[in-house]
């Protein structure tokens, strides 16, 4: 249950952390640093 | 049970999440590679939020009464006021390390969000190693000390908070001195961080100054609160002890105290490098080691949690970070040697160094008077040292760095000259006049002579510096607002002078309450007085009185037109363990302090009394000097960072 639980919210995470990889360069200009 | 599962579902998430970001970030830093670097921050953001969430959801099933979890049944009980039940959050062991560790995300992620632009190596590495401590941390939360453990039968009722911890005090002490404890990792990481990517300029002082200045003021707020709270609560009469616990949380302070004055001398003349990393090195060191201290229970102490398994685990954790620091500075030492001209002795540079290393020796004795049970009990008999020791040892370091505080704010940089003999009148003579005094008014004691006379002089000092701000803001024109862009321009100077201000007054009220503390223990029946240090006291007799958790046995004295209710409390819920609550009538003179000893079947009682000169004067000073840390942080200006441009090859994430 705990592992399940972990997997949902490390799913949930995914796109926040791994949002400077997804967005476009366009975007991200602004973006410096944070 | 369901909280159980979310809440260490939430907590190994931020294991994995704090993991990956620690590994991402050092390799992304070596790498330079700024969209690695951002995704490396944004799991340390997450992480915090993880254990955000886990801290939600433990305080959720404190307050729903959630048995079926270990830690809720063991530190909560139905009849606990609801605050308290909230505050039992980091009553015990599990949960004060998940507050620790939610701290340290919390802070953590401020200090990377207010250092998007310092370089793209320094940027990683912080993040690298901020997420390596937590990710420690939550290893010890997940595999451990979990505070979602389930228990195999629900309870109906826990078995309470520790009767001692049943105190406003624990709203406030705890909550600032583990906050404290937990901030002194992000001057840390800054500090390693810039030793591992080269950079041994001032920039890194620059940035962690903020947060070193916030992890000094909670540190001394929990001291001095510590101090309150022992004082309000264990009726001894006292607020210090030396007990293992107390010293492991003024060592960090006074390292870091040493920081702050020593930082300023490399920012001004490029001095003190290697000196400064390591004192912020100190710093963390020092609270691991008295995080060990207190968790493993190996030292005995009032304050230490029930003995754990975690113990072996800091201990490591100690072992690595101690051999990381001192490596780290080796692999560094070439870079750090300071180019700049030796400073002469009457300066304020040499001031500084001189008060580094008298704060360096009260470590020392600290350190060896705390380490001393457990050094000689390996060595076949354990040997335990008292108040005594530190006084005597640490007394007249004392007292010089009092000498240090009213003479070296006037003493200037690079080299002293004539003016400062003459500013020196002031200290000089508010010393010479107390000291007078007091040897006309009889006191011999050598000890009460100079602490309260060196008080005064720091105080002077600090009044004269005032003083001469006054007279440029009057011959600037005076007005409100002039006065107030006065202060803000030089707020870190201003700040730092109530900061002194605030220990010379508490000094003050130490040194009077520690020599010229009267005590007294009288047996009386009721409508007998007693008179003590000119105070006289008449006790009116003894009542029962029943409380949501516990009984108390109430013999109320009366103290001029006051009413003072010493009373012993009896938890029935706890096996009938009982305390003492102390009766205290506080004014800026005195505090008679009365503790209920024991009471008699023909209607008498027992008590112990305490007059303590001084005492508000300690709990004054410690405000005057968060007030001073609040001035010197607000609106902080950076110092000695190059432009950004000259220093951040591409912005982070831009690449």
């Amino acid at each position: 249950m705990t592992l399940v639980v972990a997997t949902l919210l490390l799913f949930f995470a995914g796109p926040f952390v791994l949002w400077p990889l997804i967005r476009t360069p366009d975007e991200g200009e602004d973006e410096a640093g944070r | 049970m369901i909280l159980a599962f979310l809440g260490s579902g939430a907590l190994l998430a931020g294991l994995v999440l704090a993991a990956f970001s620690a590994l991402l970030s050092f390799w992304a830093g070596y790498a330079e590679n700024g969209v690695m670097i951002q995704v490396g921050r944004r799991a340390f953001y997450a992480t915090a939020a993880m254990i955000l969430v886990a801290g939600v959801l433990l305080e959720t099933a404190l307050l729903t009464h959630d048995f079926s979890l270990a830690y809720v049944a063991e530190h909560s009980d139905l009849s606990t006021p609801i605050a308290l039940v909230a505050a039992a959050f980091y009553g015990g062991q599990e949960g004060s390390l998940l507050y620790w560790t939610l701290i340290l995300g919390i802070l953590g992620s401020a200090s990377l969000l207010a250092s998007a632009r310092i370089g793209l190596r320094l940027a990683a590495y912080s993040a690298g190693i901020m997420a390596a401590i937590l990710t420690f941390f939550l290893v010890v939360l997940v595999l451990v000390a979990s505070p979602f453990d389930v228990l195999q039968i629900t309870p109906p009722d826990g078995l309470g908070l520790n009767p001692v911890l049943r105190d406003g005090g624990m709203l406030i002490h705890p909550p600032v001195v583990l906050a404290g404890f937990a901030s002194f990792a992000i001057p840390f990481s800054f500090a390693a961080a810039a030793l591992l990517a080269g950079r041994s300029d001032a920039a890194w002082i620059a940035h962690t100054r903020r947060f070193a200045l916030v992890a000094w003021g909670l540190q001394s707020a929990g001291l001095v609160l510590g101090m309150w709270w022992a004082y309000h609560v264990l009726g001894w009469g006292g607020y210090w002890g030396w007990d293992p616990v107390e010293n492991v949380a003024f060592m960090p302070w006074l390292a870091t105290t040493a920081y702050l004055h020593s930082s300023q001398v490399q920012e001004r003349r490029g001095r003190l490098r290697g000196w400064n990393f390591g004192l912020v090195m100190l710093a963390f060191l020092l609270v691991v080691f008295g995080t060990f201290i207190v968790r493993s229970g190996i030292v005995p102490s009032v304050h230490t949690f029930a003995v754990s398994a975690i113990g072996p685990w800091f201990f490591g954790f100690l072992g690595v970070c101690l051999l990381f620091s001192v490596g780290l500075l080796a692999f560094r030492a070439g870079d750090l040697k300071s180019h700049a001209e030796p400073a002469p002795a009457v300066s304020r540079e040499g001031a500084f160094t001189l008060q580094n290393l008298l704060l360096i020796g009260v470590i020392v004795v600290v350190f060896w008077g705390t380490m001393l049970p457990l050094v000689s009990g390996m060595l076949g008999q354990q040997r335990v040292v008292g108040p005594t020791y530190y006084e005597r040892a640490a007394g007249p370091l004392f007292a010089a760095l009092l000498a240090l505080m009213a003479a070296g704010p006037l003493v200037p940089w690079r080299h002293a000259g004539a003016p400062l003999w003459r500013s020196l009148r002031w200290p000089a003579g508010a010393f010479a006049f107390l000291l007078a005094a007091l040897l006309v008014a009889g006191v011999r004691s050598l000890p009460a002579l100079l602490g309260l006379s060196l008080a005064l002089a720091v105080a002077a000092t600090v009044v004269y510096e005032y003083a001469r701000a006054a007279g440029r803001w009057r011959l600037a024109g005076g007005g409100w607002s002039r006065a107030l862009a006065l202060v803000m321009r030089r707020r870190r100077h201003y700040g730092a002078y109530l900061a002194h201000l605030g220990l010379a007054m508490l000094v003050l009220g130490l040194a009077a309450s520690h020599f010229w503390q009267q005590e007294k223990d009288v047996t009386l029946l009721p409508g007998e007085q007693v008179a003590v240090a000119g105070y006289t006291l008449t006790y009116a007799g003894v009542q029962n009185r029943e409380l949501a958790d516990h009984s108390e046995l109430v013999a109320a004295m009366s103290l001029g037109g006051q009413s003072l209710e010493p009373a012993r409390a009896t938890y029935a819920g706890l096996g009938g363990q009982s305390l003492t609550h102390v009766a205290i009538s506080s004014s800026p003179i005195a505090d008679v302090y009365v503790v209920l000893a024991g009471t008699n079947g023909d209607g008498s009682a027992s008590f112990r009394i305490f007059v303590n000169p001084l005492v508000s004067w300690i709990w004054a000073g410690g405000a005057i000097i968060i007030l001073g840390v609040l001035l010197g942080n607000a609106g902080e200006r950076r110092v000695g960072v190059a432009p950004v441009a000259a220093r951040v090859r591409s912005p982070v994430g831009a690449s």
